[in-house]
């Protein structure tokens, strides 16, 4: 009789918040986060997986790759469609969306389509909610109370050196620090 | 110190997706990847625009790209079934791998931010001594010896010698780690798994070491010297007994 054999080494820890490891992988499969090993004979494969909170597929990462997209449709409609966006709006709400993604701590954003020349990002906080209008030259930003209605209004021009600096001064985000677990990524 | 599980270079560029991982891989290491995938459209189950892998010498090394980020990581060629931690020198894994990145030509990339970040371990004979190992590492006492589910960490930001505007995260992190061998059989109709040995445990160290975000790109001619001073830091936490004593002294 002859038996089969294969062998895996399970590493598994809650705590355990590694990067995974590059292991030999006959499969060419992505090797984060997943159980892959390498075949030393006809009979056995040895293994190993490592826990980690890198999450490629993470819903916040799948969340802003899906808006990523929405954008680059938009963008690609024929002109006089209504949901027809201009290729440079659309190209600096994606870089715009990329940079948040990696680098703050805040959710993706749901997208609103305004007009040819513009498109507008919403946040819902609480009982506030908060517009950002992406232009070719500009970023305006509003926050509604929904209760009373009042807006406070901030015109941000792409005309200065640091408007993304200043924009992202007025959004109240903090800078993520760890990268380990900033991934669509994010 | 312990050893590194793997190491790990991730560039965040708002235009990732430009870059081919099979290209990439040609153009660091000067050979063909062994595997090497492009997906038109990446989606959660497969959020990849293309990765590639293959070995180098010693190393096996994989590249991915995705939306806004390109990771490249290092790790161990094989598995050993004898060992249960499958482990790469820090320093010997960093020496192939950072000038291979720092001497690569990022023109091109609209880069927000660098990162490279190591997880080290070593084994213990016990969950007990696990703590200890980390506790004696990382210069704290606790006033009981059964403690378990230990972990810490701290971040301590420092400016770059080359630019005082920007600043990079030293990121520390102390953890346990379980390990639990499992072997399969398969073979005339039967299947089954039985755990081959009770849980192991180790001690775990991540050293993420980042540039904190700004709203501004990193030019591309400052990718070389933030690289370099990233992994001049991370490599001195990396071969200290108490890491954070290297994080007090600057």
């Amino acid at each position: 009789m002859t038996q089969k054999l294969k062998k895996f080494w399970l590493i598994n820890s809650p705590s355990l918040t590694s990067s995974g490891s590059a292991i030999k992988d006959s499969d060419a499969t992505p090797s984060i986060g997943m159980l892959h090993g390498g075949v030393d004979d006809a009979t056995c494969v040895y293994s190993q997986w490592l826990s980690t909170t890198y999450r490629p597929n993470s819903p916040r990462a799948a969340s802003f790759y899906k808006l990523w997209r929405a954008i680059d449709l938009m963008r690609r409609m024929p002109e006089g469609h209504d949901m027809h966006v201009d290729t440079k709006v659309a190209e600096k709400a994606i870089q715009f969306l990329a940079k948040v993604n990696s680098n703050w701590e805040v959710d993706a954003p749901k997208l609103l389509p305004d007009n040819e020349e513009a498109l507008t990002l919403t946040w819902d906080y609480g009982t506030i909610k908060r517009f950002l209008t992406v232009a070719a030259d500009e970023f305006d930003l509003m926050d509604i109370n929904k209760r009373s209605r009042v807006r406070c209004t901030h015109e941000v021009l792409d005309d200065e050196s640091n408007s993304y600096e200043a924009l992202l001064s007025k959004m109240g985000w903090l800078p993520r620090t760890e990268s380990v677990d900033t991934l669509p990524n994010a | 110190m312990w050893q590194s599980l793997s190491i790990q270079f991730s560039i965040f560029a708002n235009n990732a997706d430009a870059v081919r991982a099979d290209d990439l891989f040609v153009a660091l290491f000067g050979e063909d990847p062994s595997s090497a995938q492009r997906n038109r459209f990446p989606s959660p189950d497969n959020p990849f625009y293309s990765a590639a892998g293959g070995e180098l010498k010693d190393f096996a090394c994989q590249i991915q790209v995705q939306p806004a980020r390109i990771d490249i990581i290092l790790g161990p060629v094989a598995i050993s079934q004898d060992e249960a931690f499958v482990t790469i020198d820090t320093i010997s894994s960093y020496g192939r791998l950072a000038p291979a990145i720092i001497g690569h030509d990022w023109s091109g990339l609209q880069i927000s931010r660098l990162s490279t970040f190591t997880d080290l371990g070593t084994i213990a004979s016990s969950r007990e001594e696990a703590t200890s190992r980390l506790l004696a590492c990382a210069g704290i006492g606790l006033p009981f010896v059964d403690g378990t589910d230990f972990s810490f960490q701290v971040n301590r930001r420092k400016k770059f010698s080359f630019d005082s505007d920007t600043l990079m995260n030293r990121i520390v992190r102390f953890h346990e780690i379980s390990m639990q061998r499992v072997q399969f059989v398969l073979g005339d109709g039967h299947v089954g798994a039985s755990s081959v040995n009770a849980s192991t445990f180790g001690a775990g160290l991540l050293l993420d070491y980042n540039t904190v975000p700004s709203a501004l790109l990193i030019e591309p001619k400052n990718v070389a010297p933030i690289y370099t001073e990233l992994v001049q830091n991370l490599l001195l936490a990396a071969s200290a007994e108490r890491p954070l004593e290297i994080l007090a002294e600057s």
